[in-house]
């Protein structure tokens, strides 16, 4: 009986599907997306934006210098900093109540806030400014979300990025800034605001070397 | 479950559930997005499920997150996405790889038009090579049932597949 054709070039079809191989590096990123999620919510980051030794090194003597340089200009006009710091970088401060300036002055003047806190924090050294901000301050505000992303801490740093986003006004780590906020909003319980956010930026930045951690933050529909 | 058996859960299933949401219809890229949720629900699960269920939970939820994976893509998509990103074999030329590739595309366009029932179980026999036995295990169907639907299956492709082996790059060099 003469073999039939036809079976021959469905085998070999067949064959071609069993030949192929997953994406490279797919499993690789599968365990590291199942690892992630087996570890909580609250430890949801896949890896650091800073991630490799050598970077971590570099970005450590980068801070490293950023802070001397800061801790000088603060040491020659500390009260010229602050008095030129606006008050809308400080939202964790309660606004000035109007109270206070209809009031007798029977009443105990309130106190007042001091104008530098005695532990400034890192985001105090973010100022509005005329010109465009440098890749130092950007790394230093992306490096604050991501400080606070490792502490789990997600509204602080979803706040460090707005700052970088809407004070800052950063552009040059407008990416990674991205992925750090889709990050803080999975680790904040935002998943669908994460997942949006996520799909935008593998819309956008296709080649971006980030795009596979991130696609692991959209939901399937 | 301990890290060392998660690696080698998915080192030792990963293929196979790819293969599976892959040959479900789906491209390269939105397999691996289907595999990853697959193994990730299974790891959940783990613990409950017993040793030698392992492949059959992988599959039906395989088939599941394939199916719900189609229709989410029929929604956003108008153009499918490229299906020739899959990993190269180095050894391969241009020509082959472009003939494995177009042979492929023409296998997925004949499964997408077969029933899913007879679609599953031509996979498991051809592409997974699996006996009927496991092909009815898997399906959770009587051996008789698997081995009518295998031969049903069968016969369609081959309808099929005359009607589009212009397409076929193995029937040119026939």
């Amino acid at each position: 009986m003469t073999p039939d054709p036809l079976d021959k070039l469905s085998a070999q079809l067949f064959a071609a599907a069993r030949e192929e191989a997953p994406p490279e590096g797919a499993e690789e990123r599968a365990l590291l997306a199942i690892k992630r999620e087996l570890s909580g919510r609250s430890k949801a980051r896949v890896v650091p934006l800073f991630g490799s030794p050598v970077r971590r090194l570099l970005m450590v003597a980068l801070l490293a210098s950023v802070a001397i340089a800061v801790g000088v200009a603060l040491t020659r006009d500390g009260e010229q900093q602050a008095s030129i710091r606006p008050e809308k970088l400080l939202p964790e401060a309660p606004a000035p109540k109007v109270e206070r300036a209809i009031g007798t002055t029977l009443e105990p003047a309130p106190a007042p806030r001091p104008a530098v806190p005695a532990v400034r924090p890192v985001t105090g050294q973010v100022r509005p400014r005329a010109m465009p901000p440098s890749m130092q301050d950007e790394l230093l505000a992306l490096k604050e979300a991501q400080t606070a992303l490792s502490s789990s801490d997600a509204p602080a740093a979803l706040r460090a990025l707005d700052r970088y986003d809407h004070v800052l006004k950063g552009k040059m780590l407008r990416a990674e800034a991205s992925v750090l906020r889709i990050e803080a909003l999975a680790l904040g319980g935002q998943s669908d605001a994460a997942s949006a956010l996520a799909t935008r930026f593998v819309e956008e930045n296709p080649s971006s070397p980030s795009v596979d951690r991130v696609r692991t933050f959209i939901k399937s529909k | 479950m301990s890290q060392r058996s998660i690696e080698s859960f998915v080192s030792q299933h990963y293929a196979f559930v790819w293969r599976i949401v892959r040959g479900l219809g789906l491209t390269p890229s939105d397999a691996e997005d289907a595999a990853q949720q697959v193994l990730m629900i299974a790891t959940r699960k783990l613990d409950s499920i017993a040793e030698d269920r392992e492949r059959s939970f992988l599959y039906g939820t395989a088939v599941r997150v394939a199916n719900n994976a189609r229709r989410s893509v029929r929604r956003r998509r108008e153009v499918p996405e490229d299906d020739s990103d899959t990993a190269p074999s180095s050894d391969q030329s241009p020509e082959q790889r472009s003939e494995l590739t177009n042979a492929r595309a023409l296998l997925h366009d004949l499964m997408g038009q077969m029933p899913e029932k007879l679609r599953r179980v031509l996979l498991l026999a051809e592409v997974e090579e699996l006996e009927l036995r496991a092909i009815a295990d898997l399906e959770g169907i009587p051996h008789g049932t698997a081995a009518s639907r295998l031969r049903l299956a069968r016969e369609r492709f081959k309808k099929l597949l005359l009607a589009e082996n212009h397409r076929n790059p193995y029937a040119r060099e026939a």
